[in-house]
């Protein structure tokens, strides 16, 4: 730059002024002497010479700012660089102010330099160099923010009224003036100057200028900025005038610029630096576990929370893997939920139960989250929470389990009276516990022993008593009672409230019955032996009755009355035998029809009947009407059984609720017995004596009738079909026998009588009919085949049936026998047939095997040399044919269509002997449209116009398709073909049905034939007319027959020469 | 042996049947060498490189076998299974040219894995039509494996 002055003049400049002015030799402004040494060299003036002339001053201060300025500029970037470098090497805020703050001091070569920044409301100064105290007291006094920044909008004109750093500050700086930069900076280079201009005047009239107070003269106040916000200040000072000038404080300003970039990193650094800080602390101090877990499952975050968790301090946790910290964790449930979590990525809670290496338990509630380091995992120490559950449980279960399992009784009784109970009190009462859960203590309580019971526990809930004891009855299921003895105590809540009764119940049945039952016992026997002796002395059944029902009340006093019946099944009636005590009302109804005794059918099947309180809805039953007026209303029945049958019933009624105990039961069981027996006896002694008054007029009667009836049997047995001989088994003779046994066999009675068995076997020799005889012996019957001898000698043959039977202690064979010597020729010849048809069957087997055989063979090798005829004849003809002459050519053309004629007739003879042999199918087949495409495929368009064919309704049958499509093809060919002369053909087909078959037919007004030769027709190669007429082989209609019959039906035909034929088939339905 | 001498394989025991089958192909313009076996020991003996036939390079394949059935010694239902049931020459397109119409003959030439069945008719025109066809199509139609 050409205008940019030269340090060489500068230096010798001041050189001349010191020696000139100053008397002072500045050597060391040499040639090319350093910025820094001119500087010195200035101050060295500046100082000494303070004094010194106005003139010299200003000259040199001219000189001085141009030198500053100069040189600052042209050395901004490396400036830059070095601030920039101060910036990167400082390691915090205010680390960087100090350094700044020292650099700028030392750069801007003013006496004071200070930096001011923002803290909440004010602008305190950060770092000074070469201001003294008082100077910052009384400047942080001045610039307290109140003052500087009052709410009220400060016009243009007053801005002096306020101090000037303020001005800076709030950026209410007035461009207009020269001492304002545009950016908002503040600069003067002689304050007293300044301060005796207008304006500097206005800005002190209220508060003394402390910067002249202490006797600055230059001054810049340099806005730190960043963007629109105001960060604070530079405070350059010294006390020497003239130092700054406009370039120089621009250059300042953009200092200040990226002194403001840095700090405000600085301050997001930290603010961000405190922000970790404050959330690490909260982390660290949690009282749940924090910890982050790496994909490769290393703790890389524990707070102290998770160490005090994992009972391991942090530094063996951090960097470490789980496994190493747990051995074995990688097996934990936990681990598997952490690899999950890093799959997935999905949140989860649980409870988790975690065993530590020293074997101890611990329980953390788990919370996981997938975050990008890995996963974080919250931990809560529940230990202490699961442990008092597991012990509440535990201890409920103790509890539980003594109740449940005591062998005494044991029962919680609300105030309401449902009960809970245990395993022991179900027992003793014979219900389920949770029968027991649907009754109240009232309900099982036995109703004599309800009264004092309420009583006791009223004396308890009052407080007039601290437990309570009684002896009480209790109701079993099965209506038993059962005696205990019952200890209580009631628990109260803090109210006073009764929670429960806690209930003891011990089960002294035992004990309080076994007195009472040996008494009973001798009771017992004494009726017992009562009831015995009305037995022996044979009284009616109503004084057993009596007798029984009077000893049983001095036992069982409990019931209002007790009854005896007896039924009789024949009579259908009831009658009550005896009632105790006796009923003593007029007109007393003894008798009965037996049904309307209660549960009847029970009681036939020996069912005891107990009903504890009667049902209105029995009112219809004339004995329950009769209790229920009486104020009855319990009743239990006995049955007395003798031999399964309802002889009679033990009644007993009440009008409380029966109930049968064990021993009741037993006695009641002992007594109904030994009464059915009476009164079984009773009967049938009655019985005996009617008996031997019937018999002797019957036995008259009987006699009579046996003689009718034997003469009855006599001629049966003589005029039977079939032989009857009944011999003595000891002795072998002949005991009796009808008069088929021995006129079939050619004797007389007499000459019969005197036989023995081995005289008519044929088959069997004397030694093997005594083996047969044994053996009948011992299993009772036998059967079997055998030849019996006539007195003629012929044989006859015999199917025998004996068997042992026994009369009057003497054991006989009886025996039957039945001729069966026709049956026997009859199969015989049957078996001969069969025999005969097995070999023509074979037979028959075998020719067709030689047909299809045979047929093979005509199959090849017929038609091989005829093929080998034709060939040769044509080759002949077209490579010999020029020299032939006509009739050589006539006679080769013959030889080939007769050769072709022939492979046709072979073609034709072959599927007539395959049709033979063919496997049928059935189908069901629509047999119209199964005519109309045969008729298509046969007919040619110009037939179609000369013939009219005409099909009726034909039914759907079932057969071979294939094979009846055959026969459709032959029959409608040979139609077609014998009316082919026909200038109309007339040709109708049609179907007539019967019970059991369907007679189908095709009519033509062909050539027909002469029925003479009907039986030709249907034959193989048989042809009724001449090649030159109609051509063909005579094999169609052969067909047509064979398939028909192989469908179980019949061919025929109707026809006359000139005038038509008509072929008929018949299929089965 | 020059493998050219056989791309054709007629198996018949008929003599004329074999010269009508030859001259009926000659005149229908196939031009490929034609070898006759006259009974069923022959052509598997021929097929398979075996008695007579050993010095035969067994790697010269027919391009096709027309085969009668009922041939003398061993029947030609048994050479076609021989030659279709090994894995080296199943390959060889086999027709059957037979006289026979029968049902079973049919069903098992093709379970055995026969290419064609054709019936020689009587009429030698026909015949001549069949043979052209047979003989184009297996000759000049019908790509092969490689």
């Amino acid at each position: 730059m050409g205008n940019e002055p030269n340090l060489n003049e500068i230096s010798s400049f001041i050189r001349k002024l010191g020696e000139n002015y100053f008397q002072i030799p500045l050597d060391e402004l040499s040639e090319n002497a350093s910025v820094d040494q001119i500087l010195d060299s200035l101050s060295i003036l500046a100082k000494n010479f303070k004094n010194n002339g106005k003139n010299v001053t200003s000259v040199a201060e001219k000189e001085l700012t141009k030198v500053r300025s100069t040189f600052k500029i042209s050395d901004e970037h490396k400036i830059s660089q070095n601030f920039l470098r101060l910036v990167n090497e400082s390691k915090n805020l205010e680390n960087l102010i100090k350094q700044t703050t020292d650099y700028f001091h030392q750069l801007s070569g003013c006496s004071s330099v200070g930096i001011r920044l923002q803290n909440g409301d004010y602008f305190p100064f950060w770092q000074t160099r070469g201001f003294s105290q008082q100077f910052l007291m009384d400047e942080n006094r001045l610039c307290s923010v109140k003052v500087i920044n009052p709410d009220k909008e400060i016009p243009n004109n007053q801005i002096g009224d306020h101090c000037l750093c303020g001005s800076v500050i709030n950026q209410l700086t007035d461009n207009s003036k020269t001492y304002f930069t545009k950016k908002g900076s503040f600069w003067v280079n002689n304050f007293h100057d300044f301060l005796d201009t207008p304006d500097g005047k206005n800005s002190i009239n209220r508060n003394k200028s402390i910067c002249s107070a202490h006797g600055f003269k230059s001054i810049a106040l340099i806005a730190i900025s960043a963007g629109h916000h105001n960060l604070g200040t530079i405070h350059l000072a010294d006390k020497a005038p003239g130092r700054f000038n406009k370039n120089l404080v621009e250059f300042w300003e953009r200092l200040a610029d990226k002194f403001g970039i840095a700090i405000t990193k600085f301050k997001a650094q930290e603010a961000l630096q405190e922000s970790e800080e404050r959330y690490r602390t909260t982390l660290d101090n949690m009282m749940e576990g924090c910890q982050i877990i790496t994909p490769d499952f290393r703790y890389q975050y524990v707070n102290k929370a998770v160490a005090e968790h994992a009972k391991l301090p942090v530094s063996k946790l951090l960097g470490k893997k789980m496994v190493e910290c747990f051995p074995g964790i990688d097996k934990t449930e936990v681990y598997k939920k952490i690899t999950e979590c890093m799959k997935d990525g999905k949140a989860r809670r649980f409870d988790n139960k975690f065993i530590f290496p020293d074997g101890k338990t611990g329980w953390f509630e788990l919370s996981m989250k997938r975050v990008p380091e890995g996963v974080f995992m919250l931990s809560i120490d529940i230990t202490s929470r699961k442990l008092a559950e597991e012990a509440l449980s535990l201890s409920e279960d103790k509890f539980r389990y003594v109740f449940d399992n005591s062998p005494i009784g044991k029962s919680l009784t609300r105030p309401d009276g449902t009960l809970e109970v245990n395993n022991t009190f179900c027992e003793m009462l014979g219900y389920s516990a949770s029968e027991m859960k649907k009754l109240t203590w009232q309900d099982i309580t036995h109703p004599d022993d309800l009264e004092e019971s309420e009583k006791q526990v009223k004396l308890v809930k009052n407080g007039q008593a601290r437990t309570l004891k009684l002896t009480k009855r209790y109701l079993h299921k099965n209506g038993s009672i059962v005696w205990t003895s019952v200890s209580s105590a009631l628990r109260k809540d803090e109210m006073g409230n009764p929670l429960y009764f806690m209930t003891s119940v011990n089960d002294i049945t035992e004990q309080t019955l076994s007195k009472a039952r040996i008494e009973n016992y001798y009771r017992q026997l004494e009726v017992l032996h009562n009831i015995d002796k009305a037995l022996l002395e044979a009284m009616s059944a109503g004084e057993i009755a009596n007798f029984v029902l009077h000893d049983l009340r001095e036992l069982i006093p409990a019931f209002d009355r007790i009854s005896v019946t007896e039924c009789d099944p024949l009579t259908q009636k009831l009658t009550i035998l005896a009632v105790q005590p006796p009923d003593k009302s007029k007109n007393v109804v003894t008798t009965y029809p037996l049904h309307v005794l209660p549960e009847y059918e029970k009681l036939k099947q020996g069912e005891t009947v107990l009903v504890k309180k009667i049902q209105d809805n029995h009112s219809n039953n004339i004995i329950i009407q009769k209790l229920l007026e009486q104020g009855i209303s319990s009743y239990c029945v006995f049955p007395l059984m003798a031999e399964k049958n309802l002889i009679g019933t033990l009644n007993f009624v009440n009008s409380s609720p029966i109930i049968l105990d064990d021993e009741l039961t037993t006695l009641v069981e002992i007594i109904t017995k030994q009464m059915a027996i009476v009164l079984r006896q009773n009967q049938l002694m009655k019985q005996i004596r009617q008996n031997n008054e019937d018999l002797e007029s019957r036995v008259k009667e009987r006699t009579k009738a046996l003689k009718q009836s034997e003469n009855k049997y006599r001629f049966l047995y003589d005029q039977a079909p079939d032989s009857i001989l009944v011999i003595d088994a000891e002795t072998k003779r002949f005991d009796s026998f009808n008069q088929r046994a021995y006129k079939d066999l050619g004797y007389t009675k007499e000459e019969f009588k005197k036989l023995h068995i081995h005289d008519i076997e044929c088959i069997e020799s004397e030694d093997e009919i005594q083996r047969r005889m044994k053996r009948i012996l011992k299993s009772g019957t036998d059967s079997f085949e055998t030849l019996h001898k006539h007195k003629s000698g012929r044989k006859l043959n015999v199917n025998v049936k004996i068997s042992l039977i026994e009369i009057d202690g003497k054991k006989y064979f009886q025996t039957i026998w039945t001729n069966i010597t026709k049956l026997k020729k009859t199969e015989e010849d049957i078996r001969q047939l069969n025999k005969e048809l097995r070999l023509q069957q074979e037979a028959l087997k075998e020719s067709n095997a030689e047909l299809e055989s045979f047929a093979y063979s005509v199959s090849h090798d017929l038609r091989a040399p005829l093929r080998a005829i034709d060939g040769y004849t044509k080759i002949l003809l077209e490579d010999y044919g020029p020299n032939l002459d006509e009739e050589a050519h006539r006679f080769s053309s013959i030889i080939r269509k007769n050769s072709v004629k022939m492979g046709q007739l072979i073609d034709d003879l072959l599927s007539f002997s395959r049709m033979g042999r063919k496997e049928m199918s059935s189908q069901k087949i629509n047999m119209a449209s199964m005519v109309r495409s045969v008729f298509r495929e046969l007919s040619t368009t110009m037939d179609k116009k000369r013939i009219r064919f005409n099909i009726s309704r034909l039914p759907n049958v079932s057969g071979d398709k294939n094979m009846i499509r055959q026969v459709w093809v032959n029959l409608i060919s040979n139609a077609l073909k014998f009316s082919s002369h026909r200038e109309l053909a007339d040709i109708h087909v049609s179907c007539k049905e019967d019970d059991d078959i369907f007679t189908f037919s095709i009519k033509d007004n062909g050539a027909g034939f002469n029925m003479k030769f009907m039986d030709n027709l249907f034959g193989v190669f048989q042809r009724l007319h001449s090649q030159k007429e109609f051509e063909g082989t005579g094999v169609g209609l052969a067909l047509v027959r064979r398939i028909i019959h192989r469908h179980k039906g019949m061919v025929y035909a109707k026809a006359e020469v000139d005038k038509g034929a008509t072929f008929y088939f018949t299929l089965p339905k | 042996m020059d493998y050219r001498e056989y791309e054709i394989l007629i198996v018949e025991d008929s003599p004329e049947d074999a010269e009508l089958m030859i001259i009926s192909l000659t005149k229908n313009k196939v031009a490929n060498p034609i070898t006759v076996l006259e009974d069923g020991q022959e052509a598997l003996d021929f097929i398979f490189c075996t008695g007579p036939y050993s010095e035969r390079n067994f790697n010269d394949k027919p391009k096709v076998i027309f085969l009668d059935l009922k041939l003398p010694k061993v029947h030609g239902l048994e050479v076609l299974k021989a030659i279709k049931s090994n894995s080296k020459t199943s390959e060889i397109p086999v027709v059957i040219v037979t006289s026979s119409k029968e049902d079973p003959d049919v069903k098992t030439a093709y379970h055995y894995g026969a290419n064609s069945y054709v019936v020689k008719p009587v009429n030698f025109d026909e015949f001549m039509e069949t043979m052209k066809q047979i003989g184009s199509y297996w000759l000049f139609i019908n790509e092969r494996p490689a």
